[in-house]
């Protein structure tokens, strides 16, 4: 199994997966920070019409399995779809920007990511809600006895120290966003899973192909990770009270 | 590298849906092939999950008493090892267990055998932080007097720290549990007949559904989570105020 | 029955005892004070074991708790520890607080360790409690059960650290009513406390320590009557403590 290793042809494939996995994860998490914090707002909201539908909607994603979120992305939705968006999503599409070039991703990609953005929105929702509940009472209190407004202190107190509290716990949501990613295998997302069982399959090399996946797997998360312990050294206000 | 069959069907809006294939199929649903075959469907996933959760409860017990006890080198290393389960993406590991259960014990392991020690190795490496927070959050003076009564480490953990500590642990061992029912989807990949697997086949077997089938299988997932989410819920409400010292 | 030689003891770089020889003979009753941070809870820890020390020698009736090969548990089953905190296990209830030890530690059976700590039970005056939980005793009943459950190990001597400090006033002195009766009874005492008038009552002997060090040991009636002879620093300690 050992003896000799993987031609550079494979190592590619795996490179490729692997940024395929990066782009991915990356996006999702951004995206999903943005979705969130709506989301979170949306709970917190004191008006019944937004807080109950996002209970709802939190609620759904949190807990169903994101296989089958992305099987209903990838298969159900589509199928709902009226055949001319289906047919133009399905088709390459190529537009020439001032200094590269994009083009429109197969559909596997689009369902991945949206299925992966929801599903972490949904956990990075609920971070901000317990960073937003870690906001002592008495800084609100504080905030309007100096006379500001609701959403002034919404703004101005309260979001910046629930991010702040949040930190933490968010970079752990990315880091699961890292691994969740690999789940887009099942819906044929050609990222680092998929790309170490296609060269395990056609090499009989598990060892070594596994093996490379999993160390970018865990470099990734483990990088992800000190990467929090110094944003926290060096802000050591970040993260809950203790 | 090519990608899977693309959906290539629309239909449209929402009033289209046909959820009769649902009503046709049920019983595969809930229960794979049995009795005329092996339990799948909604009915595996639960086994799946709950053998899971016994194993990596008891696992993350183990681990999470060491983890309180160990100094030095011994804990750095445990804590390396926590870590590697808790980095690695369960899928990955799933395809380790598939590869190596096999050549570690020489015989075909099934499928279902290999997710549930998948499962168990990440959910035992997150309860054994668990239980490590919930030991450490007793009083030091626990241990102490304790220990100026006579008793050796062992017999403090199991009369004094232990009947503490596990009540605050309660909540992490359930929450393990939904996560378990989710993660047992993964097993997916190895074609083991759980819900998730049994919706793609019906899916595949029927091919204008999907959209119901998969709405229908978040929902028993969906309740199935809820459900449980709901009795943790309880029974941390419970427990929140038992249990709490001088 | 207590040998302390020479006994040193750094946290890191700061020296937390240094140096620290007394003795405590069988009956004696031994109080230690000093100022906050002078290592006074650490040096009584160090007796039972439950601090280890890094230099030195302590021998407990016989047995010397810095070996390595000495069996700690089976030495601090013979001495009785009572903390600041009360620290009674608080998911038991006090009759099971009191037998715990003696079924686990010392092999009596359930209802011989019931009937004995029955007995200290109403000792210590708290003879209808034994079916309470912990959480509703009040401070000093509490740590009167944390007395009796010391005492039913039937301990060759008994350690107390601080144990009126974390009190109400008014329940100082049913605490320190059952201390002084274990005193007249002739059990081996050291206890680190504030509580002065305890020490003159019942003390034999007075240890001042700061900074780690032991300055002054000394029988009692010269801690108090004589407090021109003593050090500075025990002159002062002194001066501030009396004049409450």
């Amino acid at each position: 199994m050992l003896d000799d290793l993987l031609a550079p042809k494979y190592i590619g494939w795996l490179i490729d997966g692997f940024l395929v996995t990066l782009a991915l994860s990356a996006l999702a998490s951004a995206a999903a920070t943005v979705l969130g914090l709506m989301l979170c707002l949306a709970r917190l909201a004191p008006t019944r019409w937004l807080a109950w539908p996002a209970l709802a909607w939190l609620s759904v994603f949190r807990n169903t399995p994101l296989l089958v979120q992305l099987f209903f992305w990838y298969f159900g939705l589509a199928a709902l779809m009226p055949q001319g968006l289906l047919e133009w999503l399905n088709t390459p599409h190529y537009w020439h920007l001032v200094f590269f070039d994009v083009s429109w991703p197969p559909f596997e990609y689009v369902a991945g990511f949206v299925g992966l953005t929801l599903f972490t929105s949904a956990f990075i929702a609920e971070e901000f809600r317990a960073g937003v509940r870690g906001v002592p009472t008495t800084q609100t209190a504080a905030a309007r006895a100096l006379g500001l407004r609701p959403l002034q202190i919404w703004r101005h107190v309260v979001i910046p120290q629930a991010f702040r509290i949040a930190l933490p716990p968010l970079l752990g949501q990315y880091m699961n966003a890292v691994k969740n990613s690999s789940l887009t295998m099942a819906i044929g997302l050609a990222e680092l899973s998929y790309a170490s069982r296609q060269v395990e399959t056609e090499t009989f090399k598990t060892f070594q192909a596994f093996g490379i996946a999993t160390l970018l797997y865990i470099g990734t998360v483990a990088l992800i990770e000190l990467a929090g312990q110094w944003v926290q050294r060096r802000n050591p206000t970040l993260g809950a009270a203790r | 590298m090519g990608s899977t069959s693309q959906p290539d069907t629309g239909r449209g809006a929402l009033n289209t849906m046909d959820f009769s294939v649902i009503a046709n199929n049920l019983s595969y649903f809930l229960l794979g092939a049995w009795p005329a075959g092996p339990l799948g469907g909604a009915a595996l996933t639960l086994v799946l999950s709950l053998c899971s959760a016994l194993a990596s409860g008891v696992l993350g017990l183990v681990l999470g008493v060491a983890l309180s006890m160990a100094r030095g080198r011994t804990r750095r290393t445990l804590l390396l090892v926590l870590g590697f389960f808790r980095a690695i993406p369960a899928l990955m590991l799933i395809f380790w267990t598939y590869f190596l259960l096999p050549i570690a014990f020489g015989l075909n392991v099934p499928g279902v055998g290999t997710v549930i020690v998948a499962l168990s190795l990440i959910g035992g490496s997150y309860l054994a932080h668990s239980v490590y927070a919930g030991i450490s959050s007793l009083p030091p003076g626990q241990w102490q007097a304790s220990a100026a009564l006579g008793l050796r480490p062992l017999q403090a953990l199991r009369h004094v720290i232990l009947p503490q500590a596990l009540p605050i642990m309660l909540p992490s061992f359930l929450n393990q549990w939904i996560a378990l029912i989710k993660d047992s989807s993964l097993a997916y990949v190895i074609g083991v007949g759980e819900l998730s697997f049994v919706a793609t086949q019906v899916s595949n077997r029927e091919m204008v559904f999907p959209t119901e089938i998969f709405l229908f299988v978040a929902l028993l997932y969906f309740v199935i989570c809820s459900s449980l989410e709901l009795g943790a819920g309880a029974i941390a409400r419970r427990y929140g105020t038992a249990g709490k010292g001088t | 029955m207590i040998q302390i030689n020479d006994v040193s003891k750094w946290y890191g770089k700061t020296q937390v005892l240094a140096n620290c020889t007394t003795r405590i003979g069988e009956g004696e009753v031994v109080v230690v004070c000093g100022p906050s941070g002078s290592g006074k809870s650490t040096l009584i820890k160090t007796v039972n074991g439950l601090e280890p020390f890094d230099q030195g020698s302590i021998i407990v009736d016989g047995t010397s708790v810095g070996a390595p090969d000495t069996d700690l548990p089976r030495l601090r089953a013979r001495v009785g520890m009572v903390f600041q905190n009360f620290e009674l296990f608080p998911h038991l209830t006090v009759r099971e607080n009191l037998a715990l030890a003696q079924v686990v530690v010392l092999g009596r059976r359930r209802e011989e360790a019931y009937a004995r700590g029955q007995e200290y039970l109403v000792r210590v005056g708290l003879g209808g409690f034994a079916d309470r939980l912990p959480a509703q005793l009040s401070g000093g009943q509490q740590q009167r059960v944390a007395i009796a459950r010391a005492l039913c190990m039937d301990p060759i001597c008994m350690l107390f650290d601080e144990p009126t400090s974390a009190l109400d006033p008014e329940m100082v002195g049913e605490v320190l009513d059952v201390m002084v009766e274990l005193a007249t009874e002739g059990m081996t005492m050291v206890c680190v406390t504030h509580e002065m008038g305890f020490a003159r009552k019942v003390a034999d002997r007075v240890i001042f320590m700061d900074q780690g060090a032991i300055l002054e040991d000394c029988a009692s009636e010269a801690f108090f009557g004589n407090p021109s002879a003593r050090p500075e620093r025990a002159r002062q300690f002194l001066a501030r403590i009396l004049s409450h």
